[in-house]
C-alpha cells in the first residue's frame, strides 16, 4: 500500500483521520502544507500547482531527517500530473490530500469539477487510502448518533431534548452541527448540556421570541404575542449574514409549518393525540430535494420524528387542538396572503412590520381577516 | 547624526515649507539612484508609503530619507561631499521618487553632470531648476512636482548602543558574496529560512550561504582584519554560532546601494541591523527571528568521503552542456527537475547519462578518481546543481567529495600537481589567503 491518503467529508472526522495519520508516523513529523486550487475568499494565498507538489516529492531536505507529510489543502487543477509521481511516496514521504474529490474551476466560474473518474483518484483508491466521512447524514437518527458520539469524545453529556433542538434548528449538516457543538462546549461550564443552554447559545436571539409568539398565537393571547413580535423586530437582521427580510421569511416558514402540523394532527388524531397517531399523521409529507445528477427525490420528511415527539407534548399544541379546523385553516390562508404582501415589499421594513402586526391581530381575533386585508 | 522624523500627524495639514537649496546634478542623481533602489524594491506587504523620498534640509546638510517598510535608508550630503552645495532655507518635503529621479536624470541633457540645480518648494510643489543652463546659456530648464502631504514618520537612524556584533566588511567582498549565493536561496514559501542568506562570522573567515534544503552554495573568504567575534568551534551548534540572516530581496538592495570601500554593520540582535557606508546610514529591521540550519554539518564532512573525484572545468562544462541539451521542457514544467546519473569508477573516465524519457544522452569525460573507501560511486543528481557548480568554476578543477549519504561536496580549486597527500590526492593551491572560495554541497535525487 502506498502511503497516500485522501481525507474528505466533515471537518471533525477529517481532523480525526489526520491526527491518526500523524500519530502513526511518530512524535516528530515535518508537515509541509500546500494550498491548491482557487480559494475565492483568499486571493492572497499562495496557490500551488502540480509542479510544486512534484518538486516536493522529488526533493528532500538534507537537514531534516524527520518523516515528512506533504499536506495538500485541495487539489490543483493540473492534479493528474501528480499520478506518475505517487510512487515516490514512502513512510518518510507521505502525501495527504485534504478536501473534496475535485476542485473549483478558475474564477469567475463557480463550477466544481469532480476528480472521481480520474486515474489519480483511482490510483489512490486502489493503492492508497480514501478516508471519507459524510458532510450531511440522511436521517435525524444518524445525526443524533453522531452528535452524541462527538459530545462523548469531549467528555460531556447532552440531554436528548437538547440534541433534538439542535437538529431541529440546525439540520443534519455535520459541519454546522459541529460548529454549534464547539460553541456549546465553550459556553457550558459543566459536563451536562441542556436544552435551555442550547436555546441560549445556538439559537439566534429572535428565535426564542418566535417560539413564544407561536405559543401565544395558539392561546390567542394578543398582548404577549405582540410583545414577542416586537422583540423579534429588534433582533431580526442583526446577526452577520442575515437580513430583516430573510429572517421574516424564516418566521413565515416556521408559522406555516406550525399551522400545517396542527391541521394534520386535527385531521388524524381527533381529540386524543398520541405519538403513534401523530407520526402516522405526518408520515406522508416529504421535502423535495435536488440530487447531484439533477433529478429530484422525495425522501426527507417535512416533520422529523423528533420534532413530532417534542411538539405533541407541548401544552400549547394541546390547547391549539381546541381551535376549530376552520380557524387554523383561516390563519394559514392569512399567513400566505401576508407572505405574498411581504415579498412585494421586501425592501420596506416598515411595511413588513405593518403586515406582520395585522396578521397577529387577525390570528388573535382582534380584527377580522377582511379588516386586516384593508389595513394592508 | 541622528534624525528622528517626529510624530507628525498623517493628515492634510497646510504647512508652509520654504526649503531651498542648490546642489550639483551628479550628486543629486547618485543619491536618488540609491533612494530608488530602496523605495521601489522588496516592499513590505501592505506598506502604502513606498516609492517616496523625503528631502530634509537641516542647517548645512541635506538628508534624503526613504524606506520600503523593511529597509530604512538615509543619505546625507554636506559641503564636503558637494562643494557646490548651498543651503538657502531649511525645510522638509516628500515627493514620489520615480518622478524626481526621472526629472533629475533628464534635466540639463547629456553632459550636464556638473550643472548646479536649484531645488525649492513653493505652493505645495517642488521646483527643480537647472541654474547653470539658465545662467550660462540663457535656457529655461525647469520642472515641478506636487509634494505629498505626508512625510516619512517614525524612522530613526540611531546606532545601537550595545550591539551584539560590530563588523566591518570590505564592500566588494560583501557584494560578491551576496551576489554569488543569492540565486541558490529557495523561493518556496513553506520554509522561510531557506529564503534567507546566512552570514556566518568566524574568527578566521566569513561565510555567506544560501540553499533550498537539497543544495547549498557557500561563499567564504578571509577578512583582512580578523572578525571580532567570539571563538567558536567549526562544528558549533546552531544556537552557539554567530549567524545573521538576510532576506534575499533586502540583501540585493543593500548590495546595490553600498559604495565606498567598507561597510560597517552593527547587529543589535537577530532582527535589527544598522549599517553605515560613506554618507549612507541604513537600518534593516524586522528580520524574521528564524533558526537557520547548521549547514556545516554536511559541508565539512570531507573526511567522510568515500572517494574524491577531480574533473577539469572544461570537461565538466562540456558534459553538463550535453546533458542540459536533452532536457525535456514538457517534463520540467511539471516540476520535475532534469537530472542525470553520475558514475565515477577507479581507473576509468567519469560517465554522465540520461537514460529515461524522450531525450537521452551519454557522455564520458576524463577525471581523476581517488579511492578512499570505494572504487565506484554512482548516483543521480539534478542537472541544475551540476550546471551551477561548473558555471561558478573560475579555477581549473572541480573537486567532488562523494559521501555515503548521497551528498557531494564540490570545491572549486586550483591544484598543486607536485604536492600530494598520503592518499595521492593533489593539494589545493592557495594563491592568496584572502581570495574568496566558492563551495557547493547537494544531495542526490529522491527516487
Amino acid at each position: 500500500m502506498l502511503p497516500v491518503f485522501w481525507i474528505s467529508g466533515n471537518y471533525y472526522d477529517s481532523q480525526k483521520y489526520w491526527h491518526r495519520i500523524v500519530s502513526t508516523l511518530g512524535k516528530e513529523v515535518n508537515v509541509e502544507v500546500l494550498f491548491c486550487g482557487y480559494a475565492s475568499q483568499d486571493r492572497t494565498s499562495f496557490n500551488s500547482a502540480a509542479s510544486d507538489v512534484i518538486k516536493l516529492l522529488k526533493n528532500r531536505d538534507l537537514f531534516d531527517d524527520r518523516p515528512r507529510i506533504i499536506k495538500l489543502k485541495g487539489i490543483p487543477d493540473d492534479y493528474t500530473l501528480i499520478t506518475d509521481y505517487l510512487k515516490l511516496c514512502n513512510n518518510d514521504n507521505v502525501l495527504v490530500i485534504e478536501g473534496p474529490v475535485g476542485y473549483k474551476a478558475k474564477p469567475p466560474r463557480k463550477r466544481f469539477i469532480s476528480a472521481a473518474s480520474s486515474k489519480f483518484y483511482k490510483t489512490i483508491k486502489s493503492k492508497g487510502k480514501l478516508l471519507v466521512s459524510e458532510t450531511e447524514v440522511k436521517t435525524y437518527r444518524q445525526a443524533e448518533e453522531w452528535i452524541v458520539n462527538v459530545v462523548k469524545e469531549h467528555k460531556k453529556n447532552l440531554e436528548p431534548e437538547a440534541a433534538t433542538l439542535l437538529m431541529e434548528f440546525k439540520g443534519k449538516n455535520l459541519d454546522v452541527l459541529y460548529g454549534e457543538l464547539t460553541k456549546l462546549f465553550a459556553y457550558v461550564p459543566g459536563k451536562n448540556i441542556t436544552a435551555d443552554q442550547v436555546k441560549e447559545c445556538c439559537v439566534p436571539l429572535y428565535m426564542s421570541d418566535v417560539w413564544e409568539m407561536l405559543d401565544n398565537l395558539d392561546y390567542a393571547d394578543y398582548d404577549k404575542a405582540m410583545l414577542h413580535l416586537q422583540k423579534f423586530y429588534r433582533f431580526a437582521g442583526v446577526a452577520t449574514g442575515t437580513t430583516f427580510y430573510g429572517d421574516v421569511m424564516k418566521l413565515f416558514g416556521a408559522l406555516h409549518q406550525h399551522y400545517l402540523f396542527l391541521l394534520l394532527l386535527k385531521d388524524n388524531c381527533g381529540k386524543q393525540i398520541t405519538a403513534d397517531k401523530a407520526k402516522e399523521a405526518v408520515s406522508g409529507l416529504f421535502k423535495k430535494k435536488k440530487e447531484k445528477d439533477g433529478s429530484y427525490s422525495w425522501t426527507n420528511p417535512v416533520f422529523n420524528p423528533k420534532f413530532v415527539s417534542f411538539n405533541i407534548t407541548k401544552r400549547t399544541t394541546n390547547s391549539a387542538m381546541r381551535l376549530n379546523k376552520r380557524k387554523i385553516y383561516s390563519n394559514m390562508l392569512e399567513l400566505d396572503r401576508c407572505r405574498v404582501s411581504c415579498r412585494k415589499s421586501s425592501n420596506n421594513e416598515t411595511k413588513i412590520k405593518m403586515i406582520l402586526d395585522s396578521f397577529v391581530m387577525a390570528a388573535c381575533g382582534k380584527i377580522t381577516v377582511e379588516e386586516a386585508v384593508m389595513i394592508r | 547624526m541622528q534624525s528622528v522624523i517626529g510624530e507628525e500627524q498623517e493628515q492634510a495639514v497646510e504647512v508652509k515649507l520654504d526649503l531651498k537649496l542648490e546642489i550639483t546634478k551628479e550628486t543629486l542623481v547618485d543619491v536618488l539612484d540609491g533612494v530608488y533602489q530602496v523605495s521601489t524594491n522588496g516592499i513590505k506587504t501592505e506598506f502604502d508609503f513606498a516609492r517616496n523620498v523625503t528631502i530634509n534640509v537641516v542647517d548645512d546638510k541635506v538628508e534624503f530619507i526613504t524606506t520600503n517598510g523593511h529597509l530604512d535608508a538615509r543619505w546625507v550630503i554636506d559641503k564636503e561631499m558637494d562643494n557646490k552645495l548651498l543651503i538657502h532655507t531649511n525645510g522638509k518635503v516628500t515627493v514620489e521618487i520615480g518622478m524626481i529621479k526621472g526629472i533629475c536624470n533628464s534635466l540639463g541633457g547629456s553632459g550636464s553632470d556638473t550643472h548646479v540645480f536649484s531645488v525649492s518648494v513653493k505652493n505645495k510643489s517642488l521646483h527643480i531648476v537647472d541654474l547653470s543652463a539658465e545662467k550660462k546659456e540663457g535656457q529655461k530648464k525647469r520642472a515641478q512636482i506636487e509634494t505629498s502631504y505626508k512625510n516619512h514618520v517614525g524612522l530613526t537612524f540611531v546606532k545601537p548602543k550595545n550591539p551584539k556584533t560590530t563588523i566591518k566588511f570590505d564592500t566588494d567582498m560583501f557584494c560578491d558574496g551576496i551576489s554569488s549565493v543569492k540565486e541558490y536561496a529557495s523561493d518556496q514559501q513553506y520554509k522561510e529560512h531557506y529564503g534567507m542568506i546566512c552570514l556566518r562570522l568566524l574568527q578566521n573567515r566569513t561565510e555567506m550561504t544560501a540553499g533550498c534544503g537539497l543544495r547549498f552554495g557557500i561563499f567564504s573568504y578571509k577578512p583582512t582584519n580578523m572578525n571580532d567575534v567570539p571563538e567558536e568551534p567549526e562544528n558549533a551548534k546552531i544556537k552557539d554560532a554567530t549567524i545573521y540572516l538576510f532576506p534575499v530581496p533586502q540583501a540585493k538592495i543593500i548590495t546595490n546601494i553600498i559604495g565606498d570601500d567598507a561597510v560597517t554593520f552593527y547587529f543589535k540582535d537577530k532582527t535589527y541591523y544598522y549599517f553605515e557606508c560613506g554618507n549612507l546610514t541604513a537600518v534593516l529591521k524586522g528580520v524574521p527571528n528564524l533558526d537557520y540550519i547548521d549547514y556545516w554539518r554536511h559541508a565539512t564532512q570531507k573526511d567522510k568521503a568515500l572517494c574524491i573525484v577531480d574533473i577539469k572545468k572544461e570537461d565538466l562544462n562540456e558534459a553538463v552542456a550535453l546533458i542540459g541539451s536533452v532536457e525535456d521542457n514538457a517534463v520540467t514544467e511539471q516540476g520535475v527537475f532534469h537530472s542525470c546519473n553520475c558514475v565515477y569508477k577507479e581507473g576509468e573516465k567519469a560517465e554522465l547519462f540520461v537514460d529515461e524519457g524522450r531525450y537521452q544522452a551519454d557522455i564520458t569525460i576524463p577525471c581523476e578518481f581517488y579511492n578512499i573507501d570505494t572504487d565506484k560511486y554512482k548516483d543521480e543528481y539534478s542537472w541544475e546543481y551540476l550546471n551551477d557548480t561548473s558555471g561558478a568554476c573560475d579555477k581549473t578543477h572541480v573537486r567532488m567529495y562523494c559521501l555515503s549519504s548521497g551528498i557531494i561536496i564540490a570545491d572549486i580549486i586550483d591544484r598543486e600537481e607536485d604536492e600530494k597527500d598520503d592518499r595521492g590526492v593533489p593539494a589545493i593551491k592557495q594563491k592568496d589567503d584572502y581570495a574568496p572560495k566558492m563551495r557547493f554541497f547537494f544531495g542526490n535525487v529522491n527516487k
